[in-house]
């Protein structure tokens, strides 16, 4: 006997239909978009702000805005670009709410503790290893040092490979104005990781 | 742009090489559990809210300017249409009803023309009883001229002292004539001055400019009337002045 309710094979879907059968109530459509960009998210956000947990409330936070008002989105626009949009307002929304409040840590946390994330490849030797989160930290150091307007940018261009347009349609910003402040925070970053170069 | 990318080849680099950090375990149990929370909230919020709590949030002191604003838009537009209604009734009555309500007097002349009457709308206009016409311009029209009267036209002629031989006219309506009473003196003035039309004239002439000058202000208590007026009409001063004695 055929089965009355055929499954379907979400994994093939891109992410716009995906988001369409979401709309039509089908929660395992929700449940594979969830798979798809809690990774990409959490990497974003970590980088953007350099806090792994408030990383995670912020892509949860994502998510649940994306689940709760998933009938605005059209498909005129990718989804990637829209919920990254989502994402990005809900971190500077909370850069924003963080500065203005001064925290007191209770548990206070060694930096090394946070490099671990960073860890990239498995079977390299410690030494290299060392070397490498060390690199890594700096790198993240560097990037949470700049402006927050080029940080966004350089992030989503540099890290997140995204391309000029669909970091314009994300922003809303002139494209020339998206060139210049990722220029700008190249060169920032560049100054402030010169002393590594020379080192290498 | 690829100058740009090139110049800062290797910080792109760098940036690219960072490692992906990933969600933390357990992620997605956490996100179902809130979004049933989420949901959970909405319909709980939904079922509590009654009926009477959802009147109450009408009334919300924020509201109040709106409000305020909207209640005096309201009132000025229902007192705007009052009075223009109040207006055209008025009018109406005016138009239609007038012979039946009001007592409107109009002035024609013999011919039964109309001339003017009381009503504040329609003075110097002709009948709207006889008015043939649907056009508002030539329902109302302007009053006729009417001619200067005679004793303000005398007196301005004397007292510019200019042109003595100009033609005064004494012409007194039939029916003025006819009522005003007929005393003996006047009889004989008349029967006295009927062979000798000017010696009459001349009388009258003097008569009429020693009352102006004197300053008598009725002209015809001076001038006695006659009937055949016709013929006394016309005067010429200087042809026909007596001289003074």
């Amino acid at each position: 006997m055929k089965p009355s309710h055929e499954e379907k094979d979400f994994s093939e879907f891109s992410d716009e239909k995906l988001m369409f059968e979401s709309q039509n109530g089908d929660n395992k459509a929700f449940d594979i978009i969830v798979q798809r960009y809690k990774d990409r998210l959490t990497n974003f956000i970590y980088r953007y702000i350099g806090n792994y947990d408030d990383a995670d409330d912020i892509v949860q936070d994502t998510f649940v805005r994306v689940y709760t008002s998933k009938h605005l989105y059209k498909e005129i626009a990718k989804f990637s670009t829209w919920v990254y949009t989502i994402a990005i307002n809900i971190a500077k929304t909370k850069v924003i709410r963080d500065k203005k409040v001064i925290k007191t840590p209770l548990i206070v946390g060694t930096d090394d503790e946070q490099w671990e994330l960073d860890l990239i490849d498995e079977d390299a030797s410690p030494e290299s290893k060392a070397n490498s989160m060390l690199l890594n930290k700096y790198i993240q150091d560097a990037l949470l040092s700049i402006n927050e307007l080029y940080r966004e940018l350089v992030i989503l261009r540099d890290v997140e490979n995204f391309s000029y347009e669909e970091i314009v349609e994300m922003t809303g910003l002139p494209m020339g104005t998206v060139k210049s402040r990722i220029n700008r925070g190249r060169e920032k970053l560049q100054e402030i990781l010169k002393d590594i170069y020379k080192d290498k | 742009m690829i100058h740009e990318e090139e110049k800062y080849q290797e910080i792109i680099k760098q940036l690219k090489s960072l490692p992906r950090v990933k969600a933390k375990v357990g992620f997605e149990d956490r996100l179902m559990q809130r979004l049933r929370e989420v949901e959970s909230d909405v319909t709980h919020t939904d079922r509590q809210k009654s009926v009477l709590e959802r009147f109450r949030s009408l009334f919300k002191p924020s509201f109040v300017p709106a409000v305020a604003v909207s209640v005096v838009l309201l009132i000025s537009i229902i007192v705007y249409f009052l009075y223009f209604t109040t207006n055209k009734d008025d009018y109406k009555i005016t138009l239609s009803d007038h012979s039946e309500t009001e007592h409107t007097i109009y002035l024609r002349t013999k011919e039964d023309s109309y001339i003017a009457s009381n009503n504040k709308i329609e003075n110097n206009s002709r009948s709207p009883l006889n008015n043939s016409s649907n056009s508002e311009r030539s329902y109302f029209f302007e009053p006729p001229a009417l001619n200067v009267d005679r004793t303000s036209k005398d007196i301005s002629n004397l007292n510019q002292g200019e042109d003595e031989n100009q033609v005064v006219s004494y012409r007194d309506s039939e029916a003025d004539i006819n009522k005003t009473p007929k005393t003996e003196s006047s009889e004989k003035v008349f029967e006295k001055n009927k062979d000798n039309d000017t010696k009459k004239r001349e009388t009258n002439i003097m008569v009429y400019e020693d009352a102006i000058r004197s300053g008598l202000p009725p002209l015809a208590k001076a001038y006695n009337p006659v009937k055949d007026s016709s013929k006394q009409d016309t005067v010429n001063k200087k042809n026909k002045k007596p001289e003074k004695k």
